[in-house]
């Protein structure tokens, strides 16, 4: 029990190297780990008040994923088979970032899903391929005042998927299956596609250490990401207008937090939900107003919540005169509930009571 | 801060009393957060006038034709305004002015450059600005001025998020009154030299040439400045001075691309600079692209006002 409840920093051995650390009387977190953030490198063991460093740092590097083979080269219109993107089984791996090239300026589309969790629940991330552009950085952006902002400089804005998602290199495969469409359809294309995050590499790790990593993933086991587009492929004729809806799915609550979108040409968009007949917006708002892209998605200052089988309908009406091609992408997190835990609220319980 | 989604709270038996564990502690369960799903996300636009054009008048920094947007909120819920986006053909100036709380947020009219960005870099306000609704509608007024000298369609969208009260049962909507009445005692604002005309016209600092421009927080509020943003027809230097201390916030001159950012990436300080009421900070700008220069700055910020 003891061994349980106490931190596996705590080791009395670093205690002695604390009292050299610059700082070390001023504040620092006492918690090792904080969900969505860095690891602390430097912890304040609670019991001592003494900083030191933390032990679970030592056993967590950074990590890129990458396609095998890298890079690939997709045929004009081209739809690639499963390609895997493996890691060994050295650790976990947890992903936060996406990066992408694509030799060609219409990009390409993906599909990911992780084998090694189909049969609990999480088998894929998007209901529908999406535009890389969408779910990665790598295109460029160009702004209204701040203008063009090039490829070079794309990896210094990472597209920060909505919720890290977690790899058990245990109990999986160890590998995300991808798919890749070309959407140029005259060229050939040749891509990359890399997923960015940390190692977690628990197999090396002191059994203590092993066992907090573990803990860890456990926590992290009911949300991951997810990205929904519209239930259908999307062309809007010159000037013409199309209502498509997306549903999310009927296995979690679904978490909105970034809207994405790729088109050829602009449109006004207006979101309706489609049960309720709530309306987002009044008037139907330009895209680049509702939307943002990879490198800056538009973040949703108020997250929305779904609960399973909602449905939103978009009425899209073309700007360009022309055929516009539009891919929106909504960056999502699903948060699985588990049945027995699902507590009525009664009064007294809201958090906003005061 | 948006709601979380869930929340952990003590399970309870049929009866309502807490479940306690065996040391002693409440079990906790998961569950989902009762207020989340009547908030969501909103695009405010004014529901006649999805574009607005600005007749060509003046001249290329002069203000010139003259718009008017109403944004109206209606009856379902109350509006939490958070950010400014918007798209047009040339610059304009914009003055918001709230007829429900007689409050204009700015001193003078701000350029578009410096608080209208767009879906990919929204312009946050410093404080998020809170529309209670009551029994009926609100409105926020917004006044448009051309500067660019030409016809100049604008598009100009307020997102926020609605907090649907009305629909939501009885308890949870007594708890988002509580949670935000307190909303409206500080609002977002927009501090504008004092030296702008009343339309929003500048005096131009000629090339190579200085001026002064004086920021003050006026006698009905205290004013906490949050970010910086210029719009100029070229690059100056400049000095932030206190009036009342003679206290200079650099020991020499910033380039203003190092001090002052725009609507899509505003300039932070490293901490939120308190200016008190009717006190003033001077700033001191020399240009320096030799030629006649516009400068637009803007201090974002909210101000604190006390009701007793």
């Amino acid at each position: 029990m003891a061994d349980r409840t106490r931190l596996p920093y705590a080791d009395p051995a670093n205690w002695a190297r604390t009292k050299a650390t610059p700082g070390a009387l001023r504040d620092f977190t006492t918690h090792d780990y904080i969900p969505g953030q860095p690891i602390p490198t430097w912890v304040k063991d609670p019991e001592t008040g003494l900083v030191t460093v933390n032990e679970l740092k030592k056993y967590v590097k950074p990590f890129w994923l990458t396609t095998d083979p890298d890079p690939i080269t997709l045929a004009a219109g081209e739809l690639s088979d499963w390609i895997p993107m493996v890691i060994d089984g050295k650790g976990h791996f947890e992903i936060f970032d996406a990066f992408f090239v694509s030799q060609r300026a219409e990009g390409f589309t993906v599909e990911l899903f992780d084998p090694g969790n189909q049969g609990r629940e999480r088998p894929i991330l998007m209901n529908r391929e999406v535009h890389v552009a969408t779910i990665a950085s790598g295109g460029g952006v160009t702004l209204p005042l701040t203008g063009a902002l090039p490829v070079a400089s794309s990896p210094g804005r990472p597209f920060r998927w909505p919720q890290s998602f977690f790899m058990n290199v245990v109990s999986g495969t160890g590998a995300i299956m991808a798919r890749f469409r070309n959407l140029n359809t005259t060229q050939t294309n040749q891509i990359r596609f890399v997923l960015s995050g940390r190692r977690w590499y628990h197999l090396q790790a002191p059994w203590k250490i092993a066992n907090r990593m573990e803990e860890i993933f456990r926590e992290g086991a009911r949300t991951f990401p997810y990205f929904f587009t519209t239930d259908q492929f999307v062309s809007l004729t010159a000037l013409g207008t199309s209502s498509p809806v997306l549903r999310f799915g009927d296995d979690a609550f679904v978490e909105w937090s970034k809207g994405m979108v790729v088109s050829t040409g602009n449109f006004t968009v207006r979101i309706i939900e489609t049960a309720t007949q709530k309306r987002l917006m009044e008037l139907p708002v330009r895209q680049d107003l509702a939307f943002g892209n990879g490198e800056f998605p538009f973040l949703m200052w108020e997250e929305a919540l779904f609960e399973p089988n909602y449905q939103l309908t978009f009425e899209l009406t073309d700007l360009s005169n022309a055929t516009n091609v539009i891919w929106i992408t909504l960056g999502c997190r699903k948060i699985k509930v588990d049945p027995k835990e699902l507590e009525t609220i009664r009064p007294g319980t809201s958090p906003g009571r005061p | 801060m948006s709601f979380a989604s869930f929340v952990r709270v003590p399970k309870r038996d049929p009866s309502g009393n807490v479940i306690f564990g065996a040391d002693g502690r409440p079990i906790e369960g998961l569950a989902v957060n009762p207020i989340k799903p009547h908030v969501r996300g909103y695009w405010l636009a004014d529901p006649n006038n999805a574009t607005l054009v600005l007749a060509a008048s003046g001249g290329a920094n002069q203000a010139g034709a003259v718009g008017e947007l109403n944004f109206l909120i209606d009856y379902q819920g109350h509006f939490d305004w958070a950010s400014i986006v918007g798209v047009s053909t040339g610059a304009f100036l914009l003055e918001f002015f709230d007829p429900g709380s007689q409050r204009r947020l700015q001193n003078r009219p701000v350029h578009s450059n410096c608080i209208v960005g767009v879906g990919a870099r929204q312009f946050r306000l410093p404080e998020p600005y809170f529309f209670n609704i009551g029994d009926a509608q609100r409105q926020l007024k917004c006044y448009l001025r051309d500067l660019s000298g030409a016809q100049n369609t604008v598009r100009l969208n307020l997102i926020g998020r609605r907090i649907y009260h009305k629909e939501a049962p009885p308890d949870i909507a007594l708890d988002l009154e509580r949670m935000f009445g307190y909303g409206s005692r500080t609002y977002a604002y927009f501090l504008v030299p004092n030296e702008t005309a009343n339309d929003g016209t500048v005096t131009s600092v000629v090339g190579n040439g200085t001026a002064s421009f004086t920021f003050e927080s006026d006698a009905s509020a205290d004013t906490e400045v949050q970010k910086l943003m210029v719009a100029s027809t070229g690059a100056f230097s400049f000095t932030l001075r206190e009036r009342a201390t003679n206290r200079l916030l650099m020991p020499n001159t910033v380039h203003s691309q190092n001090g002052w950012g725009n609507a899509e990436f505003p300039f932070y300080w490293a901490d939120t600079y308190l200016l008190e009421r009717q006190k003033q900070v001077l700033m001191d700008v020399t240009d320096l692209s030799g030629e006649t220069n516009f400068i637009y700055p803007v201090m974002a910020a909210r101000r604190l006002q006390m009701i007793p």
